[in-house]
């Protein structure tokens, strides 16, 4: 009897363990096709309902294109249905405040809306994309990592194709997030299919400087640019003190910030940093700025002024250790500027002013390569994927985000809007606001006014292009802490980065 | 025939019995360990990339095996693998050994037990939380760089940005995290050692070493073999304290096999590939496991 019951116990066991998974997930899938299915016979409906106004195309905030959307999005029964936001950020720089604006205003038309936080590395995008596989955990997300990642994410049928929803809603993108910007987010064969709008102008050659420690050293606040030259004098002025008090001139973010850091090295090469033509055939980096350029950060370390590679790898250093406690003048990282801006968790008593880092030479100090404006990296992408159940919903979300929702991220976040409908004097007073006497709201505005049409986009075709990048790191930082000379360093990054472009060719077949 | 008809039923239900009780964890390793074996060996012959989508890949033979022997990445990762199992399996072996016996012999029975738990605590300690603490240990200005200095080492190396001392950092951390566990094993396996040798070697008039050379490390040989094949395969498969604490670096000097099968395989999305490397990890420990098995049961027999 005690063995019967045993077995039965083991075998309901294992069966429950299974079936668990089982059912579950395709009890889900159910819930899911009948919602996509009706929700599709009310996309049709959209389409030709939101008619819209052309307030859209025209620029204005979201208020009027909101008042010309469908009265209801929820479910039938009068339930609203809820979508899941997924972005990069933690809530309080700002997602937070913009899911709960939209759900006090779209309380009565059906949607409620939630934020989810993933982390922005290598794990936390393959959760990301598994989640964007497995479907149901998903809506709405924003991605990083530029536009082969996101191809990556509409070769493999996780992305929705929102064009036509653009269509319907008579949304113009070239004129409101400007048409270069946009062209570097144009795919399929005519290039005219959209899996998503880049919502945030950023300039990465852009630097942050200690305004009190400057005017300590009296060195002007270079808000219209420098040259390697210049910056390497200030540096020094800036650099003092010996051992755990030493203060540094600059921290180059080779740890936490290495694109950063990068893009300001590149910057006047832009667009043929890494890759030599639109053919992406060969790698770039024998071009002479970039062993100018390379030469120039080992004479920051080698003269004591910069924190040497190894330090910063080894300590883990991020901007929160160090520019923010004092102990660098400068540093790279634009992207961060939401940690400027908190001062609770990280305390803070300076000024921090944004500048564009500094140029090669003065040949560059022209309008584009002085302040780099050409090096706008449109970024945090907004899409929809491609199973989730409300796609009606949810583009009315990405809509409302794109179109003025983002507020509380200029705000929080630091993160300056690519839509032409927030007016500029807007963006600096609402962060100059929040900011207090923690930014240079001049410098702030100088960065948030750069002209956004002069953006140069990228080579949009590549191969192996984050292998690419892994092998950048890799001989650069030997390079960089006395471990081989430039000419090596330059020659195996041609060398290793034409090998990977040649296998990457010859996997694909062409 | 009525009888062996019953002894049938009793053999049958007893085996099914068995059975049931067994297929928990059966289909836990069929489901978790032999289909995606079965899996990722086909997909090493395919050019399978992540990104596509499942079963969006071609047949390549063994394309993927033959461009493994031009990878510098591939290369450093295996090397590094090596170098890390030779040093670090040996050296904890022989440190634990020592160790079991040292404590079993000189400490006081209270005593003993306080100090296996402290040293198996590492054990039971997340691996994250383990290169954390190390981390701040290696730091430029944490303890041993201080040491360091102290002794007239102007200026010492950062153990995990130093092409030369990356890898032995991390090595040293496995050997520490991994101490506990060895001792535990070697002690459990000291007190079931027959008394009487250790007397008779006493009326002899043998010292501690000679006790220790001549009777526990010959004895201890099965629980040495058992330890020495999951060193080996523990050491095969490092994975933690190079995700988190070097990222591989610099450079490739701390590259693992397993490190670079999940960075070809979530990061460059190369699933083909990535399971290339596999294969091989998979067949090197194979290899190594049947090796130590033969010599194991040949010594047995003997």
């Amino acid at each position: 009897m005690k063995k019967a019951l045993a077995i039965t116990l083991a075998a309901v066991m294992v069966a429950g363990s299974l079936a668990g998974c089982g059912s579950g997930g395709s009890s889900e899938t159910t819930a899911q096709t009948t919602a996509a299915a009706t929700t599709a016979a009310a996309k049709t409906e959209a389409a030709t309902t939101a008619a819209k106004t052309e307030a859209a195309a025209s620029g204005e905030t979201e208020a009027a294109a909101a008042e010309t959307d469908k009265e209801w999005y929820g479910n039938d029964d009068g339930t609203p249905v809820h979508i899941r936001l997924w972005a990069g950020v933690q809530p309080e720089y700002g997602y937070q405040q913009l899911v709960d604006n939209f759900n006090a205003e779209y309380a009565d038309k059906g949607i409620e809306a939630e934020y989810v936080m993933y982390k922005n590395d290598t794990s936390g995008n393959m959760q990301l994309e598994t989640y964007l596989s497995s479907g149901g955990e998903v809506d709405v997300f924003v991605g990083y990592g530029g536009r082969p990642t996101l191809l990556n994410r509409i070769e493999a049928n996780l992305v929705m194709d929102i064009t036509d929803y653009i269509e319907a809603y008579h949304f113009d993108l070239d004129d409101n997030f400007g048409k270069v910007a946009m062209a570097d987010w144009r795919f399929g064969d005519n290039n005219d299919r959209i899996y998503g709008i880049p919502t945030k102008a950023e300039y990465r050659p852009w630097m942050f400087i200690n305004e009190d420690m400057f005017k300590e050293a009296g060195i002007e606040i270079p808000y219209d640019g420098w040259t390697n030259e210049e910056f390497l004098a200030a540096a020094e002025k800036l650099t003092h003190g010996e051992g755990i008090d030493k203060v540094y001139g600059v921290q180059w973010g080779f740890d936490y910030t290495f694109s950063a850091w990068k893009g300001l090295m590149q910057s006047v090469m832009f667009p043929y940093v890494t890759y030599a033509d639109d053919t992406a055939t060969a790698v770039a980096y024998d071009n002479p700025i970039w062993k100018e350029q390379l030469e120039f950060t080992k004479k920051t370390i080698d003269l004591g002024y910069a924190i040497p590679f190894e330090d910063e790898v080894s300590e883990g250093m991020t901007l929160q250790t160090t520019f923010l406690q004092g102990k660098a003048a400068m540093t790279m990282g634009i992207s961060q500027m939401r940690l400027i801006l908190d001062n609770e968790t990280y305390p803070h008593d300076f000024m921090t002013a944004v500048v564009p880092g500094p140029v090669p030479s003065e040949e560059y100090m022209d309008g584009v390569h002085n302040l780099h404006a050409q090096n706008n990296s449109a970024g945090d992408i907004i899409s929809i994927a491609q199973n989730t159940p409300y796609p009606d919903a949810c583009f009315e979300f990405l809509y409302w985000y794109v179109t003025g929702g983002q507020i509380p991220l200029v705000t929080y976040g630091g993160r300056m809007p690519l839509y032409n409908g927030i007016d500029l004097d807007q963006v600096v007073e609402l962060t100059a606001a929040h900011a207090g006497d923690l930014l240079d709201t001049q410098s702030l505005r100088n960065y948030a006014g750069l002209d956004k049409s002069l953006v140069v986009n990228p080579v949009s075709l590549t191969y192996a292009s984050t292998e690419i990048d892994d092998v950048f790191k890799e001989e650069v930082q030997a390079y960089l802490q006395g471990s081989q000379d430039i000419d090596t360093t330059i020659s195996n990054l041609v060398t290793r980065g034409n090998d990977l472009i040649a296998q990457a060719i010859a996997a694909k077949g062409e | 025939m009525k009888k062996d008809q019953g002894r049938r039923k009793r053999i049958l239900r007893e085996n099914l019995i068995a059975w049931t009780f067994l297929l928990p964890s059966a289909v836990g390793m069929v489901l978790f360990s032999l289909i995606p074996l079965l899996i990722s060996l086909y997909v090493s012959l395919t050019d399978w990339n992540f990104a596509s989508g499942l079963g969006n890949w071609n047949f390549v033979w063994f394309d993927n095996f033959k461009q493994l022997w031009s990878d510098s990445w591939f290369i450093a990762s295996l090397k590094n693998t090596l170098i890390y199992a030779v040093i670090t399996v040996p050296v904890s072996l022989v440190l634990s050994l020592i160790l079991a016996a040292v404590i079993d012999d000189f400490c006081k029975k209270k005593a003993a037990g306080v100090v296996r738990v402290a040293m198996y605590m590492p054990h039971i300690c997340n691996s994250v939380a383990i290169s954390a603490v190390w981390m701040a240990l290696y730091s430029k200005y944490g303890p041993f760089s201080l040491l360091l200095r102290a002794l007239g080492w102007s200026d010492p190396p950062r153990f995990l940005a130093d092409y030369v001392w990356a890898l032995p950092a991390l090595m040293l951390v496995s050997i520490w995290a991994g101490l506990g566990y060895r001792v535990f094993i070697y002690s459990a396996s000291l007190t079931a050692l027959p008394r009487d040798l250790y007397e008779s070697a006493d009326i002899d008039g043998g010292t501690w070493f000679q006790k220790f050379r001549y009777i526990t490390v010959p004895l201890l040989k099965p629980t040495t073999f058992f330890l020495t094949v999951t060193g080996i395969i523990s050491s095969f498969k490092v994975f933690a304290y190079t995700n988190v604490m070097t990222k591989g670096g610099p450079g490739s000097a701390t590259y693992t096999m397993v490190y670079y099968v999940y960075t070809t395989a979530f990061k460059y999305n190369r699933m083909g590939y990535a399971s290339a490397v596999a294969v091989i990890l998979f067949f090197m420990l194979l290899v190594i496991t049947i090796i130590q098995w033969i010599h194991n049961s040949r010594d047995e027999k003997r």
